[in-house]
């Protein structure tokens, strides 16, 4: 048998179309029957946000490279233009799949239970007409700006992601100035006021439904009135991306990221690098709008239906209909620290973990929140990426300022999209009396770590947390994360070290237990595969179990390959990007890929090496990604404590397990659901951690002290 | 349990660390702050420290204030490397740090900061098991490399060799111009400078233990020789060493991904450290990974009463002047009754003299010191001595004091000089106290004049002005009886109190 290169192309697959793969399973969750109608609509809208942002990211990125000459083949082998091709076929399947979930399921389901949301504004009755009328002319008109385009006047300028109207006018014939050349028709354009709400509330129809009609086809309706003295031949709203990410995304192509600076320097407003019109628009319309956007014909997309679904998000929003809702689940407090236990007495009881969001994140708001009174303590340091708008956290941390602790704050500004936010909030703290650092130089700080110092009586007592999310407890209601808490001397000295080095020192002659990226994280990964890798090879046991959200570095993939030929066993959990393949003969037979996309964003990352017995854990903030291996500040530490282990274990074992929300990759790299055995019932496992949660924050009875039993009701009777 | 904080202000780094200190559990860092600093670069390349290594000195110094207000600390110290004082402008260097930081830098003389290094490594649980068999304790500097040598617990020499860091990166980067074989000539001549040290100091001594200590080692060195053992067997020591070269070094930066700083550096350590396991030849290598920083610690635990030590930092003094007038062969019986006598009328004046414990180190040190000078010439003696004393390191001694024990030791035998002679050189404080010390010496000096140790079971009291001395002879003490006076009236000018001989007569 020859031998196998496995850095070979054809075994990887592009990231890119690994994420549009990972689009389209979140799609597959808006086709779950099981699933309540508004649930499955927020789906959709999920999808179309994602897809916003990656082609203002990564496409972006693309066309910038395709621009410079790039043509450096990715991981699996393909050119820029190779991929941008590939991205568009693929994307207008998963845009019309989208549309067609839309408008052939779901809008007519909603119907039916009574969300009606107008297509044709004939279908409106005359009282919802009136209302229409008196909330256009009072509402909206105010806040139209209609744009002309002719000899005199330059095409306007139209802003990225902005959903606009595009028609063709005509002077009227009774017009004075008019007839002259009457053939000719202008252009112009309106821009849909972002101020406003995207759906319009309508007065309910007889039956009382609720009824909603969308903006642009209010505003659309009364074209006429915005150009008085014209005729509206045609009007059509449609929607630009443009390649304006002047922060470039610096994946993969770093060796040209100055000619690509110069790129971006030449041109004065982003590239349009996707033009979303609907279906049905004046042919004449489009050439204008093509002309005058440069934009490419394959870059224009047709759709059926109104463009931009994000505003579906506000739709699952809508007052009432909870029936039509997921129940939503309260995240319970974990049985060690419940609200009011003084947090650091408990950590010195031992390390604790934290699983959200089935746990509340309220003890690391709590963690903060006491050490900014506690008397004892001296300083808090903690790293911030992306924190929600009024942060309990960033109070505390102000207070604990203004109480005399020693407050650092290192604020990651480079956190994609939030930069202004971040700013605001990072001069609050300074003026506080926090010593806020601004990130490091060419590195995005990612880690996620606080650390409280305490004088106790017996010395210095460090508690530290350690995190795989952020500090926010808005999507800590939303993300799966976990955390852990501890007050071993270890992690604490690493934790100063952590902190030292980020505030620009010397590194520490040696760690103790972190392990910090873009030091000593990939020689780490690389090290814990080559040992069982040796351990195989000595016909040991030899497993790998692995949740990330993405995988796509190739020197880790390469040693995984080379771990399956040897005969580790490789789970791999992996929510989004895998450039990894499965089922390969020779090369990745050993290897299992499975995806969980349920209700919560899957976001923590567990790390579990066999270690012929003596198991180690890991856990931390960085995926199997380039960026986050080299470009990031990352950590990774390890969890020790046996019970700790024996949890983090399970959560690997119960998402194994899943047979309700996983998808596993297949040989051929699709992904398919996975499907729970003939006679037995279906187990998803985030309903498993919710229940878990539930029956553990239920405090211990102890029959001996209260010598009385509680009986269970009927109507406490759920059915599990 | 109390909190300490050290800063050193070294020639290639600012380091900050903080200590829990407690008389049960002893040293313990809490918070290291480290940055390397282009101090000693200037100060090679301009004679000068740099506006921009000042700035960024004293950023570095007020996050370092920071901290320690943060972990509110109950002392600190900011103290600076001797080479500071190489930069021309090193006076109006500290002042800008006081003006920017409120710190008062205290500048290090060079033994001042080997002890301290000494110390941290002396507090070291394990040590003093060490040198009770036999050990050298190696201190390589930027300029000199620093070698004592122990045995059954006592320190028998202190010896400088002008081979440091830097000067063996500047010979090998002199060499490396013009010669091809530039590391071997380097090697051959650390070889040959250690070789004589070997011969004339470790003749009948085989050092069984290798101790290291590293003052302006970089970080980065540090780790790159760190094991994560503190005791390493001398053959993984080799073996490790011999391993570290110019491509090793490179291809740790690539693996590593990190950038060594100072990595010019590296090698002629490494050199060093080579030559040096070759030559002594040690079992055991051991490296505790301390510095100045946990020397500042110590010594403020210990003065503070913070700590007790379990070395016995006084005796290593003692000891180390005994071993310096063996070698210049003073006539034993008769230091041993000085050191006695001397002790005694030290201990006897205590309420009137006002000297404390150190001072009384310092007789004791003059005592066994004061002729070490007949070793070159009788007639020259004092200034022998002098000379001999300021070219001998005495472990745990700071240069001044040292100064301090020459001087009066010169002055047994010539006379004093006027304080304006020596204002230059100490205080008025430091001169009456040579005065003082000179005066006991004078009087210990004269009951033993003979050298013949008659002087049986002395006691001395002070009664009514007099210092009595009562003694028992077993010869005539026509000689001693005869020479007192003049050392009494000396004595008597200094403190006004007439030291009185009171022969017991044997019967």
């Amino acid at each position: 048998m020859s031998k196998i290169n496995l850095s070979d192309a054809k075994y990887y697959d592009n990231r890119e179309l690994s994420w549009l793969k990972f689009e389209l399973r979140v799609l597959g969750e808006a086709m779950v029957k099981e699933l309540p109608i508004l649930e499955r609509v927020k789906f959709v809208s999920i999808t179309s946000s994602n897809l916003d942002e990656f082609f203002m990211v990564r496409v972006a990125s693309l066309k910038d490279m395709e621009h410079a000459g790039y043509t450096k083949p990715d991981i699996a082998g393909m050119t820029p233009t190779e991929q941008l091709i590939a991205i568009n076929e693929k994307t207008r399947e998963l845009v019309d799949s989208q549309y067609n979930i839309w408008g052939k399921m779901l809008n007519p389901l909603l119907k039916e239970q009574g969300i009606i949301l107008y297509d044709k504004y004939e279908d409106l009755n005359r009282e919802q007409l009136e209302f229409i009328d008196s909330y256009f002319m009072s509402q909206i008109y105010p806040v139209l700006t209609p744009m002309a385009f002719d000899a005199s006047r330059p095409f306007p300028l139209i802003r990225n992601k902005s959903l606009n109207i595009a028609a063709l006018i005509e002077k009227k014939k009774d017009v004075a100035g008019a007839g002259r050349d009457s053939e000719e028709v202008e252009f112009a354009t309106v821009q849909v006021p972002s101020v406003l709400p995207r759906f319009v509330t309508l007065p309910a129809d007889d039956k009382n439904h609720d009824c909603f009609i969308l903006l642009e086809q209010v505003i659309e309706h009364n074209m006429d009135k915005l150009f008085l003295n014209y005729n509206v031949v045609a009007a059509s709203p449609y929607r630009i991306m443009r390649n304006a990410d002047f922060s470039i995304d610096e994946e993969g192509a770093e060796d040209l990221l100055l000619e690509i600076e110069k790129q971006i320097k030449s041109r004065q407003w982003g590239e349009v690098i996707r033009l979303e019109v609907e279906a049905t628009i004046n042919k004449k319309l489009l050439a204008i709008l093509k002309k005058n956007l440069g934009v490419n014909e394959i870059d224009i997309y047709k759709i059926k239906g109104p463009i931009d679904l994000t505003f579906l998000m506000k739709l699952y929003g809508i007052d009432g209909h909870d029936n039509l809702r997921q129940p939503s689940f309260k995240p319970q407090d974990n049985p060690r620290l419940r609200p009011g236990e003084k947090i650091f007495d408990e950590i010195k009881k031992g390390d604790i973990l934290l699983h959200h969001p089935y746990e509340t994140f309220n003890p690391v708001v709590d963690f903060i929140a006491q050490a900014a009174f506690d008397p004892q303590v001296l300083a808090i340091k903690q790293t911030l990426y992306r924190v929600s708008g009024n942060s309990p956290i960033i109070a505390s941390l102000a207070h604990a300022a203004e109480n005399g602790k020693q407050v650092t704050v290192l604020v990651e500004l480079k956190a994609r999209f939030d930069e202004e936010n971040n700013i605001i909030w990072a001069k609050k703290l300074e003026k506080a009396g926090c010593h806020v650092i601004y990130g490091l130089v060419g590195l995005k700080t990612h880690c996620k770590i606080a650390l409280v110092v305490r004088r106790e009586e017996d010395g210095i007592r460090r508690y530290v947390h350690l995190g795989t999310g952020n500090y926010n407890d808005s999507t800590a209601k939303l993300y799966t994360d976990c955390g852990m808490f501890t007050c071993n001397e270890k992690y604490g000295e690493d934790a100063t070290a952590v902190f030292n080095m980020l505030s620009g020192y010397s590194e520490p002659a040696s760690w103790n237990k972190l392990v910090v990226a873009p030091l000593w994280l990939r020689n780490t990964f690389v090290n814990l595969i080559n040992r069982e890798i040796s351990h195989a090879k000595e016909g040991k046991e030899a497993v790998i179990v692995a949740k990330m959200n993405s995988l796509c570095d190739k020197e880790i993939i390469e040693k995984l390959y080379e771990a399956s030929q040897a005969g580790v066993k490789i789970h791999l959990i992996i929510r989004g990007i895998c450039c990894l393949r499965t089922g390969i003969e020779g090369v990745s037979e050993n290897i299992h890929v499975t995806s969980i996309v349920g209700t919560y964003l899957e976001h923590a990352r567990i790390f579990y090496f066999y270690n012929n017995g003596a198991e180690d854990i890991f856990m931390g903030s960085a995926d199997w990604m380039p960026r986050n291996l080299d470009r990031r500040v990352e950590i990774i530490f390890p969890v020790e404590d046996d019970t700790l282990k024996a949890k983090v274990k399970h959560i690997l074992d119960v998402q194994l397990g899943d047979n309700l929300k996983a998808y596993e990759m297949t040989e051929d790299g699709s992904y398919v659901r996975i499907k729970a055995p003939r006679g037995k019932k279906q187990i998803g496992a985030q309903d498993t951690f919710c229940k878990e949660a539930k029956k553990h924050s239920e405090p211990e009875i102890d029959f001996i002290k209260k010598r009385t039993f509680t009986p269970i009701f009927a109507s406490e009777v759920t059915d599990d | 349990m109390k909190l300490f904080a050290s800063i050193y202000i070294g020639s290639y780094e600012t380091t900050m660390k903080v200590f829990e200190i407690d008389k049960k559990k002893g040293v313990k860092t809490i918070d290291t702050l480290k940055l390397q600093s282009d101090v000693i670069k200037d100060v090679l390349k301009f004679g000068q420290i740099m506006p921009d290594t000042t700035a960024k000195l004293c950023r570095v110094l007020l996050d370092m204030k920071r901290t320690i207000e943060g972990y509110k600390v109950d002392s600190y110290s900011v103290v600076a490397g001797p080479n500071i004082r190489l930069a021309s402008n090193s006076l109006i260097i500290l002042e800008q740090i006081k003006v920017n930081t409120g710190f008062t830098v205290e500048v290090l003389s060079n033994s001042e900061q080997r002890f301290l290094g000494y110390q941290a490594v002396a507090s070291q649980e394990n040590f003093d098991e060490l040198i009770g068999e036999s050990a050298v304790l190696i201190d390589i500097g930027g300029i000199s490399l620093q070698i004592t040598l122990f045995s059954k617990g006592k320190i028998i020499t202190t010896q400088h060799l002008s081979l440091g860091t830097v000067s063996v990166s500047e010979n090998l980067r002199k060499l490396g111009t013009s010669s091809g074989n530039y590391l071997e000539q380097t090697y051959e001549m650390i070889y040959k400078e250690l070789e004589v040290f070997k011969t004339m100091f470790l003749r009948d001594i085989e050092p069984k233990y290798m101790i290291l200590l590293g003052v302006q080692v970089s970080t980065i060195a540090e780790r790159v020789s760190g094991f994560s053992s503190k005791n390493i067997k001398i053959k993984d020591y080799l073996d490790y060493l011999n391993k570290i070269d110019k491509k090793f070094l490179q291809e740790y930066e690539i693996n590593h991904e990190i950038y060594l700083d100072n990595d010019n550096l590296v090698e002629p350590m490494v050199m060093l450290y080579k030559v040096l396991a070759n030559t002594m030849k040690p079992e055991i290598v051991f490296a505790p990974g301390v510095s100045v920083t946990e020397g500042m610690a110590f010594n403020y635990g210990y003065n503070k009463k913070w700590l007790i030590s379990t070395h016995d930092f006084d005796n290593d003094i003692i000891s180390a002047a005994w071993a310096i007038s063996k070698r210049y062969g003073s006539y034993q019986p008769h230091l041993k009754a000085l050191f006695k006598l001397s002790s005694e009328i030290f201990d006897a004046m205590k309420k009137y003299h006002g000297m404390g414990k150190r001072e009384r180190i310092l007789i004791q040190c003059i005592a066994i010191l004061h002729d070490c000078g007949k070793y070159i010439s009788l007639s020259e003696a004092s200034s022998c001595s002098y000379t001999i004393i300021m070219s001998s390191e005495i472990l745990g001694l700071s240069h001044k004091e040292r100064e301090l024990i020459a001087t009066t030791v010169e002055f047994n035998r010539k006379p004093v000089e006027p304080f304006e002679n020596l204002s230059d050189r100490f205080t008025q404080e430091e001169y009456l106290i040579i005065l003082k010390l000179l005066a006991i010496l004078k009087v210990a000096n004269a009951l033993d004049r003979s050298h013949k140790q008659k002087i049986k079971n002395v006691s001395m009291r002070i009664k009514d002005r007099e210092l009595v001395i009562s003694i028992e002879a077993n010869s005539s003490l026509a000689l001693e009886k005869g020479l007192f006076k003049k050392n009494a009236d000396y004595f008597e000018e200094i403190f006004s109190i007439k030291p009185v001989l009171k022969e017991n007569v044997k019967l």
